[in-house]
């Protein structure tokens, strides 16, 4: 019997550290890019909770099928993201989210 | 002295994991950002297969670490001109960030304090045995319905269900899923002038 | 009536009355495409018809052989018939003589409608009223359309040129030509004639006398630009309506009481033990249905329509004004003699002599051709009612076949003058006898028939009405009126016709522009003349004359025939009479010894009264067209002033409260609309500020709402937020 490597609620911290700083650097980064990388954090952060709760807690494998859907489903997103950066940069000549406001009218 | 690894390297790579997320934040460079990501997310990826997660952590490694953060470093490296490649944010800003992500983060640390989880009982951890692992049969038992036959597993339903198809379908759609992101992707990518030389 | 014949002769005389139905709708259908072949089918349909009703005709006496036998037999029948009804026998050939003697009567029927009690079939009737009848409508219109082929001929010119149309002095009218439609008409009218006299039940009388009241409508408004034309047309069918609505009271009263249409039913319950119909409401009936006969047949008061009527064309006026939709009414007495009460018999005889001696008084004076023609026709349908009247069914039906061949002959006769001078004025005229000889001849032959000239057909059959009118004053002396008003009128008749002849044909020409004009009638024309001639000649040959014994032969109703020497004396009367008018009408006319215009000025009321026609239009225009006037005035006022003006004030109420309605709408359902409109608007303006499109401030937002989100929760209360979450 091995003891688990570390309590639930310490891995939900470190989750919930991530997941701010995701949200913090989405929400300063000027660059688009940097955005996708603040949106790659978080939720890489709730992947962690759902591992953390199979790990954990009574409640079977279930978490870990999340979790790979939560992987490959920011990978596409990352992908997507990037076709539109791209194209945006193309367009603009600049990846400055603060400069996108088109949709605002 | 041996059984305390896991906990060591478990503190190892959540202060790593934690590091290299602030350090995302905090770099200036969107170059230096996605190298600290490539380090959070390694981590993570660490800390999941020390979860008894080990297939969901190589997967992490090869999508997130190899796929993901290559087509960031991509688009990084297609942007980075010059005046991009540093943008800097007004410190007010940086401050209202900083107010509203601690604001955040206490609330979560608050709710996770607070909240009573359910105990796992008797159960031990899963064994963090590479050879010996089943966690990759037992997610494929889990995609066809089939739950898992571990001793002492809560078992929601006993023996196989017909009906119960499990994960398969949600990771078939998945697959098509990815298929029609790559298209969307490539589509998306295409440049005009590339297109109007071959109208 | 259980006995069944075979049917095929009332076939026979179906498909003739058929054919010009038929004639009619392909003239309908192909109208002026036809041009003069149209002619040729109507012509050919009612020839056909013609032919087909004299082998009935011929079939029926054969089968009835012993029609032409001596009196005495037929007399004998007659009494054994009269209790049996109208029972009819089916006897052969050969047993007919010895067998029970009764009528010989084809007949048919299909049901038609049936609603509840009613029950109507469409029935035909062929007995020796209607055999007939239908041979003579059948002979005359066969005549009558050959030579309307010839008198309707400048129909086919286009355009045709009506200057009588428009008043005088302006530019004649053109139109198209109306050849076609002029024999669809004609075919229309023969069809519905035929049907009147082959129609075994009054429903379908009354069905075929309305029809051939709407041909004789649309023939006397053929020429319907001519204002006057159009006017007699609907004075035609106006007074018709009056007699009429007379028909339909009769018609109800037989429902009512009899419940039948059926002739045969309806005498068979009247000769019933125990009538349900008697006295009073008899009578009643009877002379509700001859107000019809007096509408149709233009008796006294009801006259006045049919001298207009000659506004139609002059063959027209000839079929239908003369020989046979004026004599339809008689012949609807004849045909339900046995519902008249002898009191009903008596108005009859009363309305007959009035109006055979009024009409006969006014032809004396008039100067249109056609016109005296026409009152000569009303007198001699007076003829015909006096004689039925004073019970001389076979008398007053024996003139009516005689005088349609004459009639005919002597309108088709003026047609041709008309034809051929262009004038219908006789002091215009004079003279023509040497340029339209044949027509001069014929015509000779006419008024000699219509006199009562020995030898010709009018003389025996209006000598039978004289006989049976003398006899009838034998009986019941207080009735003299009735047998003196005949003699008197036969003088009269003489007068007017010879002075017709005589200002006509005889003497110098008046008008040497007509007369230069006149000429020959085309053989079209004056073959029907010579055709006619025959007929009006010899029609009334035979002792007795074979037209009546052909329509009496053991025919069941009860007649009172004058002895032998009563007709005699009438006949010897009569030609006194008849002598003395023709006198009279040389000395004015043809001798000049005296003098008609001198005659007018020292009898200045009486000619005038003449020639207003008795003043029956001054009056009918007083008692009934004035008031009508006045009234319809007076509803036009109550119209104008109350009901306009209520629908007016109604009207302008509805607008007031529309127009408050529009500034209700207008000021508070859009105002109160308008007004959430605002609101939204606003709303969503100062929303939209929030939409800053930065992508940063967004995820700020996030993070702010879900903190503000818990915070809400914590401040209402719920407590245990993260497991709120977890579970």
């Amino acid at each position: 019997m091995q003891h688990p490597v570390a309590s639930l609620p310490t891995i939900l911290l470190i989750a919930a550290i991530m997941f701010v700083c995701g949200a913090v650097c989405m929400a300063t980064k000027r660059n688009a890019v940097g955005i996708l990388i603040g949106a790659e954090l978080v939720l890489n952060a709730s992947n962690l909770n759902f591992v953390a709760f199979a790990y954990l807690t009574p409640f079977g494998i279930d978490g870990q099928v999340f979790a790979l859907f939560g992987i490959v489903l920011p990978a596409a997103e990352a992908a997507i993201a990037l076709a539109i950066i791209l194209n945006f940069y193309n367009n603009h000549m600049t990846v400055d989210v603060d400069r996108a406001t088109e949709l605002k009218d | 002295m041996l059984d305390l690894w896991p906990q060591i390297l478990f503190w190892i790579l959540a202060v790593v994991t934690v590091v290299s997320s602030v350090a995302v934040v905090v770099a200036q460079n969107v170059v230096r950002a996605a190298v600290w990501l490539l380090f959070a997310l390694a981590g993570t990826a660490g800390l999941f297969f020390l979860m008894g997660a080990d297939f969901v952590g190589a997967t992490q490694l090869l999508i997130y670490v190899g796929g993901t953060l290559v087509l960031v470093v991509f688009g990084v490296m297609l942007t980075a001109r010059g005046p991009f490649v540093r943008m800097e944010t007004h410190s007010a800003e940086w401050t209202l960030a900083a107010v509203v992500g601690l604001a955040l983060f206490g609330l979560l640390a608050g709710s996770i304090l607070a909240a009573s989880w359910p105990e796992k009982g008797s159960l031990g951890p899963a064994e963090l045995n590479a050879t010996s692992s089943r966690t990759s049969l037992d997610l494929g038992l889990a995609f066809l319905g089939i739950p898992p036959q571990r001793a002492g597993g809560v078992e929601t339903t006993a023996g196989h269900d017909p009906a119960n198809i499990g994960y398969l379908l949600p990771f078939e759609i998945v697959s098509v899923h990815l298929l029609v992101v790559l298209i969307g992707a490539a589509y998306l990518a295409r440049s005009k002038r590339r297109r109007a030389r071959g109208v | 009536m259980g006995i069944t014949h075979p049917s095929w002769p009332v076939s026979l005389y179906v498909a003739a009355w058929l054919l010009p139905l038929a004639s009619f709708v392909v003239l309908v259908i192909g109208g002026r495409r036809w041009g003069r072949v149209g002619g040729w089918i109507a012509l050919g349909a009612i020839t056909g018809s013609f032919l087909i009703s004299a082998y009935g005709f011929w079939l029926y006496a054969h089968e009835a052989s012993g029609l032409f036998a001596p009196r005495a037999a037929h007399h004998e029948a007659a009494a054994h018939a009269g209790g049996a009804g109208s029972e009819a026998a089916a006897p052969d050939a050969g047993a007919a003589v010895h067998a029970e003697p009764a009528a010989l009567v084809w007949r048919d029927s299909l049901p038609w409608i049936q609603i509840g009690k009613l029950s109507i079939r469409i029935g035909f009737l062929v007995d020796n009223l209607s055999a007939t009848m239908f041979l003579m409508v059948t002979f005359v219109a066969s005549l009558i359309h050959l030579y309307s082929y010839g008198y309707m001929h400048e129909e086919l010119h286009e355009p045709v040129h009506d200057p009588r149309a428009v008043p005088p002095g302006q530019p004649p009218l053109h139109r198209r030509g109306r050849f076609t439609r002029f024999f669809s008409y004609m075919s229309l009218f023969c069809f519905s004639m035929l049907g009147l006299v082959i129609a075994d039940n009054i429903f379908m009388v009354f069905m075929f006398w309305e029809l051939v009241g709407i041909c004789s409508y649309l023939l006397i408004g053929f020429y319907y630009e001519r204002p006057s034309a159009a006017v007699a047309a609907n004075k035609a069918f106006i007074t018709n309506r009056v007699g009429d609505a007379g028909m339909i009271v009769g018609l109800m009263i037989l429902w009512t009481t009899l419940g039948t249409f059926n002739f045969d039913e309806i005498a068979a319950k009247l000769h019933a033990p125990d009538p349900q119909l008697t006295g009073a409401l008899l009578t009643v009936a009877g002379i509700a249905i001859f107000a019809g006969c007096v509408g149709k047949s233009a008796q006294f008061p009801l006259h006045v329509w049919l001298p207009d009527a000659m506004e139609g064309p002059t063959p027209v006026s000839a079929l239908i004004h003369a020989a046979t939709m004026v004599a339809a009414g008689v012949y609807l007495v004849g045909r339900f003699y046995f519902l008249f009460s002898p009191t009903a018999l008596l108005v009859i005889a009363y309305t007959g002599g009035i109006t055979l001696f009024m009409a006969g008084s006014i032809a004396l004076v008039m100067t249109d051709i056609k016109r005296v023609l026409a009152y000569s026709t009303v007198s001699q349908l007076g003829y015909m009612m006096l004689g039925l009247g004073v019970g001389g069914w076979a008398a007053g039906l024996f003139h009516l076949l005689t005088h349609a061949c004459f009639k005919a002959l002597l309108f088709l006769g003026s047609g041709s003058v008309i034809h051929g001078t262009g004038t219908q004025e006789m002091p215009q005229m004079g003279g023509l006898f040497r340029k339209m000889p044949i027509t001069a001849i014929t015509m000779l032959i006419g008024v000699l028939a219509i006199s009562g000239i020995p030898w010709f057909s009018g003389y025996y059959s209006k000598d039978a009405i004289i006989a049976q009118a003398m006899f009838f004053y034998q009986e019941h002396p207080e009735h003299i009126l009735l047998f003196v008003l005949p003699v008197v009128g036969a003088a009269i008749t003489a007068f007017y016709m010879f002075r017709l002849f005589f200002l006509t044909f005889t003497g110098k020409p008046r008008d040497h522009q007509v007369y230069e004009h006149a000429h020959e009638s085309p053989p079209v024309m004056w073959i029907p003349l010579v055709a006619l001639a025959i007929p009006s000649m010899i029609a009334g040959y035979g002792e007795p004359p074979f037209i009546e014994r052909a329509l009496t032969y053991r025919v069941p109703v009860p007649l009172a025939h004058p002895a032998p020497g009563v007709h005699e004396a009438a006949g010897l009367i009569a030609l006194g009479v008849v002598v003395f008018g023709i006198l009279m009408s040389v000395l004015f006319y043809y001798a000049r010894l005296l003098s008609a215009a001198e005659m007018a000025r020292q009898f200045p009321r009486l000619h005038q009264f003449l020639i207003h026609k008795w003043r029956f239009d001054d009056l009918y225009e007083a008692v009934l067209v004035r008031p009508v006037l006045v009234l319809s005035a007076a509803c036009r006022r109550f119209d104008a002033g109350v009901i306009d003006r209520l629908v007016d004030g109604a009207a302008r109420a509805v607008v007031g409260v529309s127009r408050w309605d529009g500034w209700f709408d207008f000021r508070v359902i859009d105002g109160a609309v308008n007004v959430v409109g605002d609101w939204v608007y606003a709303i969503g303006y100062q929303l939209r500020r929030a939409q800053t499109g930065r992508l940063r401030q967004y995820v700020m937002f996030l993070v702010a709402a879900s903190l503000g989100l818990v915070a809400l929760f914590w401040s209402l209360g719920v407590t245990g937020v993260s497991r709120l979450i977890i579970r």
